[in-house]
């Protein structure tokens, strides 16, 4: 009874919200790809204010595009310096409070594109879209763009833009209590500045001699079933990638799985529990939501920018076929 | 109160006005055991220190029994502004001043005996039994708390190899290039 009672309410958000929308929805699709497509072709440096709960954290960024790629820069204003440094497909953290580096790569250029087919579909029967009052960010005009969304399993989004070139200026996540989870705005940025390739080089060398390095390599061969699926995954998540990745000290692969609602993505991991004590349960990181829970011999580790419930319900339903 | 409540406020999954009227209806003695049940599980489950039958009533004892604590007047901390919650029903019930510190105390002695599983009530209210704590700080209180920090520090160093992995997959990366990676850096900053 439940079931067709859902069925139907489905039904009525498809009939009675999707329709009317799509004219919001193809204009909140045109205007996110020019945010992603401005994110990636401009010059521009800025400082950017972070605030999660009471936390304040202030960065420095650098954005640099020449013909062999894009290169980006960002270091942290605040406690212990630490860099993050992206050359193309390959980010690399420098932790150098704790000697640590971490390299990260990956095979893909961003998934956000490759979404399209589906995108507008899938983001209108999530989030109610439609276009905010313009505002003034970092002494720029900015357009500015709602997502709110239509339950409980996700997060609502406020985006700025730049109105002359599309750069996302400031984002804001809050819950369904309307309170901030989330924000990060720039307090000021130049776009089209003059940045040349050593304003996006690292500080440190590239491999520091006594630091340790972690590497994680791109996922090999692409996508590769796992046979892990998730049983009872929230409304209007679907799977994009599947397959298997190394972490840092683990001997094993460790099966990765992402689910996105068109906006935000939810990741999978399980692995074989590792000789190590885990923290299992709910924790956070930023607006990042972690549920940890034993599965048999497996840990299973569900993350993403959603609320709690969402990454709880995924990992209780992680079932193997 | 049912156990679906009491295992959803464990994982805090409550907003914190939610959570607060939760934790005060936590008064049934079926409740409170039920509580105390599952937080051994989860110790068991875990391989942690567990906790021994009685271990919060021999706590309330042995907390009872302590010194008294040196504090603020009732005067200062109720010319000290204008104070939501419990502040201003310390100002209008000071003799529930001392029992309040206690009861926070004993929080955050919990905080720090459960800090292993990140006992998060919802966003900003993982701090709260820290954080309206009144001026005055028990050796104890502050140890568990530095406890507490100290877990959750090894807790984000665990976590940081999937969340470097998990981002390059979100589609809102594609928007804010290396702009997420603040919160693996930033947040590990701010533990320390």
């Amino acid at each position: 009874m439940q079931a067709v009672f859902q069925v139907a309410r489905s039904g009525l958000v498809v009939l009675g919200f999707v329709w009317p929308l799509c004219g919001h929805a193809t204009e909140a699709i045109d205007w996110l790809h020019r945010a992603a497509s401005a994110a990636q072709r401009l010059n521009y440096t800025g400082t950017i204010l972070y605030q999660h709960g009471t936390r304040i954290e202030t960065s420095r960024i650098v954005h640099y595009v020449d013909p062999t790629g894009e290169y980006e820069k960002l270091v942290n204003l605040d406690g212990p310096p630490r860099e993050v440094i992206r050359n193309n497909e390959q980010v690399t953290c420098y932790l150098p409070d704790s000697k640590l580096v971490r390299i990260e790569s990956r095979a893909s250029r961003s998934v956000f594109p490759s979404l399209l087919p589906n995108q507008i579909a899938t983001l209108a029967q999530n989030y109610i879209m439609r276009e905010a009052e313009p505002a003034r960010v970092a002494g720029r005009d900015a357009q500015a763009f709602l997502l709110e969304p239509r339950d409980g399993m996700r997060y609502g989004h406020v985006f700025w833009t730049d109105t002359a070139t599309g750069l996302l200026l400031k984002t804001r996540m809050y819950d369904e209590n309307n309170r901030v989870v989330e924000m990060s705005a720039f307090l000021e940025v130049q776009i089209n500045a003059k940045v040349d390739r050593s304003m996006v080089e690292s500080s440190f060398p590239v491999r520091p001699a006594d630091w340790l390095v972690q590497r994680t390599p791109a996922a090999g061969g692409g996508q590769k079933p796992t046979g892990w699926w998730v049983s009872k995954l929230p409304s209007g998540f679907s799977k994009i990638v599947e397959g298997y990745r190394m972490l840092p000290d683990r001997t094993e692969p460790v099966a990765h799985l992402v689910y996105t609602d068109g906006l935000v993505a939810v990741s999978v991991f399980v692995e074989v529990m590792p000789g190590t004590p885990q923290i299992l349960g709910l924790s956070q990181q930023g607006a990042i939501n972690i549920y940890k829970r034993q599965l048999d011999e497996f840990l299973v580790t569900v993350l993403g920018e959603t609320p709690g419930i969402t990454v709880r319900q995924i990992a209780n339903s992680v079932v193997h076929r | 109160m049912n156990r679906e409540q009491i295992s959803a406020l464990m994982d805090g999954e409550f907003d914190e006005a939610r959570a607060r009227s939760l934790c005060a209806q936590l008064k049934s003695e079926e409740s409170v055991e039920c509580w105390a049940a599952y937080h051994l599980i989860g110790d068991a489950l875990r391989n942690d220190c567990l906790a021994q039958p009685g271990f919060a009533r021999r706590f309330a004892e042995r907390l009872a029994a302590e010194p008294t604590v040196l504090s603020p007047g009732y005067k200062a901390l109720a010319e000290g502004g204008s104070g939501t919650g419990w502040q201003a029903a310390i100002r209008s019930r000071p003799w529930h001043y001392g029992m309040a510190a206690a009861a926070s105390a004993a929080a955050v002695a919990l905080v720090g005996w459960f800090g292993v599983q990140e006992f998060t009530l919802g966003p900003g209210a993982g701090e709260f039994a820290a954080a309206r704590r009144p001026a005055p700080v028990l050796a104890t209180a502050a140890d568990s708390k530095a406890t507490a920090q100290a877990s959750r520090k090894s807790q984000n160093a665990a976590i940081n190899p999937y969340l470097l992995v998990h981002q390059e997959y979100s589609p809102t990366t594609a928007m804010q290039g290396v702009r997420p990676y603040v919160r693996t850096v930033a947040d590990m900053a701010a533990s320390e």
